[in-house]
């Protein structure tokens, strides 16, 4: 998940609107949003 | 998404620096107390808010006061005026946010005592709050365009409320004879989700293109310029000569209406209407007042870390009700905000400091069926102020193909069917 928002965020994933929300997001951040969903049931 | 949270070190130095308005009150847990919270609404921010707060720390004790048994939801109504949904998919109720163990009181709130924290019920029932949370949404002014009361509204409908208003603006489109003319008049910003006043324009003109296409609809706009405007532009270019948008430049600002004589006036000229859309001025909802928390503007000032009111501690102010900075007055931001406060009071009623926030907003639109488009923002508190995030954010490319269009449209339902389920699910 965190290569994937990074790759949103870049530019290098297609997307609709994933690259305009996860450009607002630091390396840090990603991390924490991507261990949050990870421990979702 | 709410969001990441910037570590506890970073806020403490914040708050030293006076971004953090709230004075952290004695620890109520601490006591041995159940700190009790109340939330007065039951839309999405309230909704949001009751029952996160539950999960968060089920030992508190949390009210929702909605006097609405149902729940009626806004995004997706224009469809429904426009009928292509049914009023139906619009429908929640709250039996799954009371199996968490949240007390949901259908009561209007008719006082608030701010000294010893007590909300009064229509019933004469009262319930002590440790913390109160107001998410009232808007209300229609009804002094702000002449003629326009709410005995007006029940032949002109606003609709910006979903519900009976909904239909009744459904019906008259439906009942109205081919070749008539349709007035819609939108108010100056501040209001409830603005886009969703070009979105609407839309699908009444895709109603009168399917249904009535010797009629046609005149936009009467008190703005000039307004959120995705490029692509709504656009989209009128290619699919609804029938529609004609007047913004204030030209002279379209609504300067009233005349029931009787079905007329809608601007600064140059009085339109004769079949049906006529009155989208009037608006302020927060009407209990704000109530608590003493709308300022001159009718909107409520509050701290973007917490979301506690300005003006009255130990109140917090959600949704539309809220001046939130550069935030739009959206459902999405709405249930955003709330999962902000419900985390920040969870840790107030137990003398801890909140966790600066940042959070996601997205707002579609239909155009058409299966033809929608979307402006993002990522906020964060900038010196006790809602900012856009800079170089994040933005609307749908101009140029985008069909294709991108239509599954834009395809996620604008599943935003709804998500946002709702979690909710009200």
């Amino acid at each position: 998940m965190v290569t994937a928002l990074q790759a949103f965020r870049a530019g290098r994933r297609p997307a609709t609107v994933m690259d305009r929300i996860a450009k607002g997001f630091s390396d840090d951040e990603i991390k924490a949003i991507a261990a949050w969903y990870g421990a979702q049931p | 998404m709410t969001g990441a949270h910037h570590n506890r070190r970073e806020f403490i130095t914040s708050v030293a620096m006076g971004a953090g308005a709230s004075a952290f009150p004695r620890p109520l847990v601490a006591q041995g107390a159940q700190p009790r919270i109340v939330v007065i609404g039951g839309g999405f921010a309230g909704a949001t808010a009751a029952r996160f707060l539950k999960r968060t720390d089920p030992r508190l004790d949390v009210n929702l006061v909605e006097p609405n048994p149902i729940f009626s939801a806004c995004p997706f109504s224009n469809e429904v005026i426009a009928g292509l949904r049914d009023m139906r998919r619009q429908l929640f109720g709250y039996d799954r946010i009371a199996g968490d163990g949240v007390v949901v009181v259908h009561q209007a709130a008719t006082g608030v005592d701010v000294q010893a924290r007590t909300v009064t019920l229509r019933n004469g029932a009262k319930l002590n709050y440790d913390r109160l949370i107001l998410a009232p949404g808007s209300d229609p002014r009804f002094d702000a365009l002449p003629g326009y009361d709410e005995a007006a509204a029940e032949r002109m409908p606003h609709a910006w409320k979903a519900g009976a208003q909904t239909m009744l603006l459904r019906r008259q489109l439906e009942a109205m004879d081919d070749g008539g003319t349709v007035v819609m008049a939108l108010p100056a910003l501040p209001y409830r989700c603005p886009p969703a006043s070009y979105e609407r324009a839309c699908l009444i003109a895709y109603f009168l293109k399917t249904r009535k296409p010797r009629s046609k609809l005149i936009v009467l706009d008190a703005k000039d310029t307004f959120s995705m405007q490029r692509l709504f532009e656009n989209a009128w270019k290619e699919f609804y000569p029938n529609l004609e948008w007047v913004p204030v430049s030209s002279g379209g600002n609504p300067t009233g209406v005349d029931v009787a004589a079905m007329t809608v006036s601007s600064d140059f000229e009085t339109y004769k209407a079949a049906v006529a859309n009155i989208i009037p001025p608006q302020r927060a909802g009407r209990v704000t007042e109530l608590a003493g928390t709308a300022d001159r503007t009718g909107w409520c000032p509050a701290d973007p870390v917490t979301f506690e009111s300005r003006l009255v501690p130990g109140i917090h102010v959600l949704g539309d009700a809220a001046i939130a900075g550069a935030v739009p007055k959206s459902a999405f931001a709405g249930n955003a905000a709330a999962k902000i406060c419900a985390a920040a009071v969870a840790r107030l009623v137990r003398g801890e400091a909140p966790i600066e926030p940042k959070f996601v907003n997205t707002c579609y639109s239909l155009a058409a069926p299966d033809y929608g488009f979307s402006v993002a923002g990522v906020y964060q508190p900038v010196n006790g102020q809602w900012l856009e995030v800079e170089g994040a954010g933005g609307i749908s490319p101009v140029d985008a193909p069909r294709a991108f269009r239509s599954q834009e449209a395809k996620f604008a339902n599943g935003w709804f069917n998500t946002i709702t389920a979690e909710i009200f699910g």
